[in-house]
């Protein structure tokens, strides 16, 4: 029989990933001096499992440096060698040099990470052991043995005599001496005598005991090892002696003492079946649990019952039936409702996956940077769609590097200050209406907003005659080309700065804010949408068309009275709304449509939320609200400005679905460029 | 058809075996743990158990104790996978029921023929 081991490759791979992760997080919970035994376990099964899986996958140079670090954590768990520092570094390196190699494999490279013979060299330094010694002293000759167990060496007709005298337990461990004198039978002619004298009086027997020997005769031309196998298991609790004669003795047939115990072997005749070699090309999979996929298969169970209901009563309808057909709809929209939910929750995964590079980031970085910090994860369960997961992990570390570079001060400048000697950073993730929040917050020396002001004016970003509020200038460290910092360190990366995060973050539908106390420190935190694709929308009309805006966004609508609007100096109409002066903006304008309204008190105001700025939004009415399925107009046509995407209506037509952001920033824009105008003729 | 029960916290050890194992003609279920793989055995009529021996929630050897205190597997064939490095482990294992183990590395023929030791 032929099998393929390459169709395994894939799943090993993925499985040494997860094991890595799973090794890191546990490497990074270790403290020298207090080990936790449950975490070494953990950590050597994760390294047993890749070591195995390399053996048994035919990766044999990964087996050779698995086992040196599996020998180490074997000490370490034991207890015959203490934990020091080194251990955890030369594991955590490991765990990178593992990756790399992984990482080749995957690529089908039989190349192995530079790395990974210096690493081997310290753990046999740490092992104390000899370097030529080759560390798997067993392992090659057993798998030989395995192997060639039935390859023929070419041996004279012998003659086997076979004493075997079985540990009294053997039947306890379910090893049936019927079985290897199958096996035994296999090799050649067998003869099988019991001898039956140990049985003890019937008052001291134990029924599961064995009391009963034999004397087998083989005649065969195979080796004493390979009787020897047939016995493998039962050697240590049995006696058993093996005889050879080359000459084959006359048997005397004593049918009447000895019973011949017959042993008529089942051939189970393998079937041998070429494998159809599924590739598993595509990488992009996705782990779901099994509960999550129960929940579907149910739902679509309740969905193909609802539709033989609808469909019975189709069958030969009459208006009496319509309060059934009308209870069917609704079921059918529950269901497909609830369908829905479950496919989503399909795409979603805890943002653990994207918070696991951070401890061993801070580990290191903290290290090099010589800060004492204290780490602290909270909600690292919380769900989120994959593909945002993904896009999510380098801005959340680069923000991680910026607390740890620039917020977060040195050890003497925090005793200076009078602060503890840990700094704190805070990871938090959490659920806050239909959206994902993720904070983090450093007890660090906060933003310096002289220094921000002053570089946002040398940029060209901010103006020097206007005066800008705190939070104005806290949000100049997102505007493009801005960088604090006078010398690129290589920590905080170069080029790359918080307009990229911010950038990455709005492109996922979410956005960060920043806000800072002196000296206390400082907490950036995203928002994002739960999903990329289906969302919660309203249905504004404009004119005669309609258009959709998020509900997300919406804090409220209104009807506006006379006298409630005000004009400012550069023609901005605004509204008082309880504190606040709101402006307004009239879609109908920035989207060149013609208007039913006549007064703007005629239409409906939607204050929306962008940033953290409100708008008015003049509509001429508001529709239903309704899911939307999103679908990416740049895929499909090109990127229009103030639209973000479109849907199809229940009716089949096509709607816009609003960009309020990209709205603003445009009429934003306009104003400026109106007021530089005038500021131009001014002069 | 022999049914077999696999149990490995490792999935491609574990699905490796298992396809192995239906190959060559037997019932083969999976389980993850030793918790797991007592549970299932004490579910499901099997001819025989192969069980790893470093398992997160419950071991080898424990499983197989515990295996062995139950009717039904008093005599059935239990074999344990174990690494070169463990003949303190195939002790352990024995003393605690074992029938015989299977050494990684191993190769699917190696798997059947094992298997076809005991199951006849």
């Amino acid at each position: 029989m032929e099998i393929d081991l390459k169709q395994f490759h894939q799943v090993f791979i993925e499985e040494c990933v997860e094991g890595l992760e799973v090794m890191e997080a546990e490497l990074l919970k270790l403290t020298p001096g207090a080990v936790d035994n449950e975490v070494i376990n953990t950590i050597f099964r994760v390294a047993h499992s890749i070591k195995g899986g390399a053996g048994t996958f035919g990766f044999n140079q990964l087996t050779e440096f698995t086992h040196v670090a599996e020998t180490l954590l074997d000490d370490l768990r034991a207890g015959t060698l203490v934990l020091i520092d080194k251990h955890i570094s030369l594991f955590l390196q490991t765990v990178d040099c593992l990756r790399e190699w992984i990482q080749l494999l995957a690529c089908d490279s039989e190349s192995i990470p530079d790395i990974a013979e210096d690493l081997k060299h310290q753990y046999n330094q740490l092992l104390q052991l000899d370097m030529n010694q080759p560390a798997l002293p067993n392992d090659h000759d057993i798998s030989v043995t395995g192997s060639t167990r039935l390859a023929t060496n070419v041996h004279d007709d012998g003659y086997w005599l076979i004493h075997f005298i079985p540990g009294q337990d053997i039947l306890k461990q379910g090893n049936e001496p019927r079985l290897i004198f199958a096996e035994l039978q296999e090799m050649g002619e067998l003869k099988v005598t019991p001898k039956i004298a140990e049985i003890p009086l019937w008052e001291v027997l134990l029924p599961e005991d064995i009391y009963v020997s034999w004397e087998l005769e083989l005649i065969s031309n195979i080796s004493e090892s390979q009787i020897k196998e047939a016995f493998e298991w039962v050697e240590d609790d049995s006696k058993i002696t093996i005889i050879h004669s080359n000459a084959v003795p006359n048997l005397k047939t004593e049918e009447g003492n000895t019973d011949r115990v017959l042993v008529v072997p089942e051939i189970t005749q393998a079937v041998s079946k070429k494998i159809t070699n599924k590739q598993s090309t595509d990488t992009n999979s996705i782990r779901v649990s099994i509960d999550k996929v129960d929940a579907l298969i149910n739902m679509v169970g309740e969905l193909v019952i609802t539709q033989a209901m609808l469909g019975e009563l189709g069958q030969d309808f009459s208006a009496d039936k319509l309060p059934e057909l009308k209870k069917g709809l609704i079921q059918l929209s529950q269901h497909t409702r609830e369908m829905q939910d479950s496919v989503m929750k399909i795409r979603m995964l805890p943002i653990q996956f994207s918070f696991n590079r951070i401890p061993r980031m801070v580990r290191d970085l903290s290290d090099k940077l010589g800060k004492n910090v204290l780490l602290r994860i909270k909600g690292e369960e919380t769900e989120l769609d994959k593909i945002m997961l993904e896009k999510l992990s380098d801005p959340l570390v680069h923000l991680v590097r910026n607390a740890l570079d620039h917020g977060i001060e040195t050890i003497e400048e925090r005793k200076l200050a009078g602060k503890s000697d840990v700094a704190c950073l805070d990871i938090t993730a959490f659920h806050q209406g239909g959206e994902i929040i993720i904070e983090i917050r450093d007890d660090g020396r906060g933003l310096n907003r002289a220094k921000i002001h002053a570089k946002a004016i040398e940029k060209g970003i901010a103006n020097q005659d206007q005066h800008y509020s705190n939070s104005q200038i806290d949000e100049f460290i997102f505007a493009p080309g801005f960088s604090t910092v006078d010398t690129i360190s290589d920590i905080s990366g170069r080029g790359v700065g918080m307009d990229v995060v911010k950038r990455n973050i709005e492109s996922l539908g979410g956005d960060i804010q920043v806000e800072s106390k002196d000296g206390e420190g400082s907490c950036f935190s995203i928002r994002l949408p739960l999903t990329l694709s289906i969302m919660d929308g309203q249905l504004i009309k404009i004119g005669n068309k309609t258009y959709i805006l998020p509900i997300m966004s919406i804090i409220e609508s209104l009807q506006l009275k006379d006298g409630m609007v005000t004009k400012l100096a550069d023609q901005t109409e605004v509204f008082k709304l309880r504190d606040e002066f709101i402006p307004i903006i009239r879609l109908y304008q920035v989207l060149n449509h013609d208007t039913n309204l006549e007064r703007i008190t005629d239409g409906l105001l939607v204050v929306v939320e962008s940033g953290s700025n409100k708008y008015g939004l003049l509509v001429d009415d508001l529709a239903a609200q309704q899911q939307v399925v999103i679908k990416n107009l740049e895929d499909n046509f090109m990127k229009v400005s103030c639209v973000s995407g479109a849907t199809i209506l229940g009716n089949g037509t096509v709607a816009l679905i609003l960009d309020i952001a990209d709205i603003v920033k445009r009429i934003t824009n306009e104003r400026r460029q109106k007021q530089g105008l005038r500021a131009h003729v001014a002069a | 058809m022999k049914r077999i029960l696999a149990v490995d916290d490792s999935v491609s050890i574990r699905e490796m075996v298992q396809f192995t194992l239906k190959q060559a003609g037997y019932h083969v279920d999976s389980a993850v743990d030793g918790v797991d793989g007592l549970e299932k055995a004490k579910m499901g009529n099997f001819d025989l158990i192969i069980s790893d021996i470093n398992m997160p929630r419950m071991d080898g050897i424990s499983l197989i104790s515990q295996l062995r205190n139950e009717r039904a597997y008093k005599f059935t064939p239990i074999l344990m996978l174990t690494t070169e490095s463990g003949s303190d482990k195939k002790m352990a294992g024995k003393s605690a029921g074992a029938t015989g183990w299977i050494v990684k590395p191993f190769n699917p023929e190696k798997l059947i023929a094992t298997v076809q030791k005991v199951l006849r």
